[in-house]
């Protein structure tokens, strides 16, 4: 599900190494002082076909999927959608 | 359902079969009394739904209210789960029927109290809510999808309940 903000926060993966992609996940766990559990991983075009929009900002990588409707419920419909899409990454040992 | 009925502890009726006649008169209503004895035990931890009881899906609910009371609970700005919508979300969970499963629960960073259940690749179903009688809803079953809102306070709406149903059709 989206923030209050309505900006879900997503990292561009594509050419990062395993090893790369989860110090992002790291490093975003130690700034907001979470651990790490693991990760969703989700192509681009699944974000489109769910009439979404992503949009990058000035971070390395760092993106915010946009675009989502007014209606709770309707919201709710595209994160679910887009749950199925995605491939769920459990940390390792965790 | 059959219902395996423990003889320790109680008088075991002797299953004597004279004539076809089988059990006595004293010894049926030993057997049925101990049969009930064991459904009051089910039914004392309220609900069995595949393996997960209603206290044990209460408990869970209680511990994602503790975990998710704060503001900015997931570091991305999430809104403090209300102590209304704690208190309407087990509401809800009492008034599941005992057919359906117990739902996974979950904070929403909105500030909303979620229920999913999922029956495979394609097939979930989502609730959640607020402590504002409302269910805000949606699933998707294969290629069809739905999502709305409902009025909720005695009871469970139909059109959670047929989805519901629907899910595990």
């Amino acid at each position: 599900m989206p923030p209050p903000s309505n900006r879900l926060s997503v990292f561009r993966i594509l050419g990062l190494a395993e090893n790369e992609i989860w110090r992002i996940g790291y490093e975003v766990g130690e700034k907001s002082v979470r651990s790490l559990l693991g990760r969703a991983d989700i192509k681009a075009l699944s974000v489109i076909e769910a009439e979404l929009h992503i949009d990058a900002d000035d971070i390395p990588r760092h993106a915010d999927i946009i675009g989502w409707p007014e209606e709770a419920s309707a919201i709710k419909l595209k994160a679910i959608e887009l749950a199925e899409k995605a491939q769920l990454r459990l940390k390792e040992g965790g | 359902m059959s219902v395996a009925v423990p003889c320790t502890g109680i008088d075991c009726p002797s299953f004597r079969v004279s004539r076809g006649e089988g059990l006595d008169q004293d010894s049926s209503q030993k057997v049925v009394d101990s049969v009930l004895e064991v459904i009051a035990k089910m039914w004392d931890s309220e609900t069995i739904t595949f393996g997960h009881t209603l206290n044990e899906a209460l408990l869970s609910l209680l511990e994602v209210y503790k975990d998710c009371s704060q503001e900015n609970w997931d570091g991305y700005g999430a809104l403090a789960i209300p102590y209304g919508a704690y208190e309407e979300a087990g509401k809800l969970i009492k008034l599941l029927p005992s057919s359906i499963q117990i739902p996974e629960i979950t904070a929403e960073p909105t500030g909303e109290i979620g229920f999913e259940w999922r029956r495979g690749k394609g097939q979930v179903f989502v609730i959640s809510v607020r402590g504002k009688n409302r269910i805000n809803y949606a699933g998707i079953f294969g290629d069809n999808k739905t999502h709305g809102s409902e009025y909720f306070e005695e009871t469970i709406p139909s059109e959670i309940i047929r989805n519901l149903r629907r899910l595990y059709s």
